[in-house]
């Protein structure tokens, strides 16, 4: 997958959270979005999933320019996978309904082969034996497993994942991120904000450190962290391996 | 069935016949030590008259429902309305409401605006005073179950490709379904109950017809037991029903 940011600008709240973010073509099929919390890795991604419209700049994914339009933006949505923190799926459907409904109602499937792949896609990642169970009847990690088979059943050109191990205990984290990395080794094109950065430095090509709303260094994620260029991210790396 | 203090539901009926044989019994004593003198004979005379007026504190009850779920709905939309005229509004509408008595609300509408306006049928009148009265606290339960749902989901549904519609169809209503329906069976109670004050402008409900059996036969147990009977054995299986939904909607958070 190709990336790349030109003098990307955002305001919340009437606060400029990025201002004139800029990164030149790179391409990976791994990329980690790391930095210290604050610095903007929610904010990009949820640009780069067109949910959070720029207020000026642009974001070219595979050389395609995001379109501005709230029904430009809700195709791009539909075509990418987005998995945040907790609470990501329905609280009122089981596992199982929870892949169908955005598979059927969203992109139009047929329900014989919507049912059919929803199955096929949790057996795949043996959670078959809880598809018809509701979120609060599954772990921390189970929920959080759903939410990425959710995301990824409808085949998406990229896979968005902001923090999904940060609410669960390490047992049920080392369980997500070793799917994650099986999702990723399997060739879909993934984009992962995280703190468990051994874990970032095993599994992406290209790592982005982020910070006051500015890509401050990027690289090929080994040369990255062996030799840190900037003396903010060598702190941070610092600070953060230490732990 | 955390209000009842009870661990396990299962053993909620038992509990009940339990707590009604030993206040039974109380009674009992009580009424023992006075010596009364029981004469069914004369009410059960009565007995058409009673069910008559138990099919129309039924019927008040199941209108009302109907309309003040209407009117609820409304108030808690216009409460959300980005209108101010309309908010205003509802709020002014649900604050009067829930600040005064119901009987005060029964006495002003009948005697003040109805006789004014020419309401005549007392059914009538009933109905539209119950409902206004329930509808404002039906807005706050709508209410509360809209902005119940967490952002999150939401948020979930709108990173999906959800439209608007979809979103309001598949994952508002449903979920605001779910926290709406154990508060409005508990309205529902309400509704039967309160439907009792309605007797003093003469609506030929349970209660008035029960007073007005005591008067012909003057029997005031024989007569009031039944009709204490006759809200219990309305209340008494929606109020289980209420415990039942309570349970199926935790998501256990
Ligand atoms: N809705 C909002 N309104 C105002 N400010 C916001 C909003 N969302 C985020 N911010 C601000 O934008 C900045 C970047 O936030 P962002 O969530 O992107 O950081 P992050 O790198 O993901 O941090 P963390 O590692 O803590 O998740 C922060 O200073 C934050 O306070
Ligand atoms: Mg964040």
């Amino acid at each position: 997958m190709d990336l790349e940011i030109r003098d990307l600008q955002l305001g919340l709240g009437g606060k400029d959270i990025l201002q004139g973010m800029t990164l030149p073509q790179v391409s990976a099929n791994v990329f980690a979005l790391i930095g210290p919390s604050g610095g903007g890795k929610s904010t990009l991604l949820r640009v780069i999933g067109g949910l959070l419209p720029p207020d000026g700049g642009e974001v070219l994914l595979n050389r395609e320019r995001l379109p501005e339009d709230e029904k430009s933006l809700r195709q791009c949505r539909r075509k990418t996978g987005m998995v945040f923190q907790n609470w990501n799926l329905f609280h009122h459907l089981t596992a199982f309904e929870n892949l169908m409904l955005p598979l059927t109602q969203v992109q139009g499937m047929p329900v014989e082969e919507a049912e059919a792949k929803s199955m096929a896609c949790l057996e795949r990642f043996q959670l078959a034996d809880h598809a018809h169970k509701k979120p609060h009847q599954l772990s921390g990690g189970q929920q959080q497993r759903v939410a990425i088979i959710r995301a990824l059943v409808i085949e998406p050109r990229c896979l968005l994942l902001d923090e999904p191990t940060s609410a669960l205990d390490p047992e049920m984290a080392a369980q997500v991120l070793e799917m994650i990395e099986e999702v990723a080794a399997q060739g879909t094109p993934v984009m992962l904000v995280t703190h468990h950065l051994a874990f970032a430095r095993r599994v992406s090509d290209t790592t982005l450190f982020l910070a006051e709303g500015q890509i401050t260094e990027h690289g090929p994620t080994s040369a990255f962290f062996e030799r840190p260029q900037t003396e903010a991210c060598r702190r941070f790396l610092d600070r953060v391996m230490r732990m | 069935m955390r209000a009842l203090g009870l661990k396990n539901p299962r053993w909620l009926p038992l509990h009940v016949l339990l707590g009604v044989v030993f206040l039974s019994g109380l009674c009992t004593l009580a009424l023992g030590s006075v010596s009364y003198q029981w004469n069914f004979e004369a009410v059960w005379g009565y007995r058409t008259k009673f069910l008559a007026g138990w099919a129309v504190t039924i019927l008040l009850a199941i209108c009302s429902l109907v309309l003040s779920t209407c009117l609820g709905l409304l108030a808690a939309l216009m409460r959300r309305s980005v209108w101010m005229p309309f908010r205003a509004t509802a709020i002014v509408y649900t604050e009067l409401i829930r600040s005064t008595p119901l009987l005060v609300q029964i006495l002003l509408l009948y005697y003040g605006i109805f006789q004014a306006v020419g309401l005549q049928n007392r059914f009538v009148a009933g109905v539209v005073i119950l409902s206004l009265f329930a509808g404002a606290y039906i807005s706050e339960i709508i209410r509360a179950g809209i902005e119940g749902i967490p952002q999150t989901q939401l948020e979930s549904a709108r990173s999906l490709g959800f439209t608007p519609f979809q979103t309001y169809r598949f994952v508002i209503l449903p979920q605001a379904l779910r926290q709406i329906l154990p508060p409005m069976t508990g309205q529902f109670i309400s509704l039967i109950k309160d439907s009792s004050l309605l007797s003093i402008i003469g609506v030929q409900e349970l209660t008035l017809n029960a007073r007005e059996i005591n008067s012909y036969t003057y029997s005031t147990l024989e007569s009031y037991l039944p009709l204490a009977l006759g809200y219990l054995l309305l209340t008494l299986p929606l109020s289980m029903l209420a415990h039942q939904l309570e349970k199926r909607i935790g998501y256990g958070s």
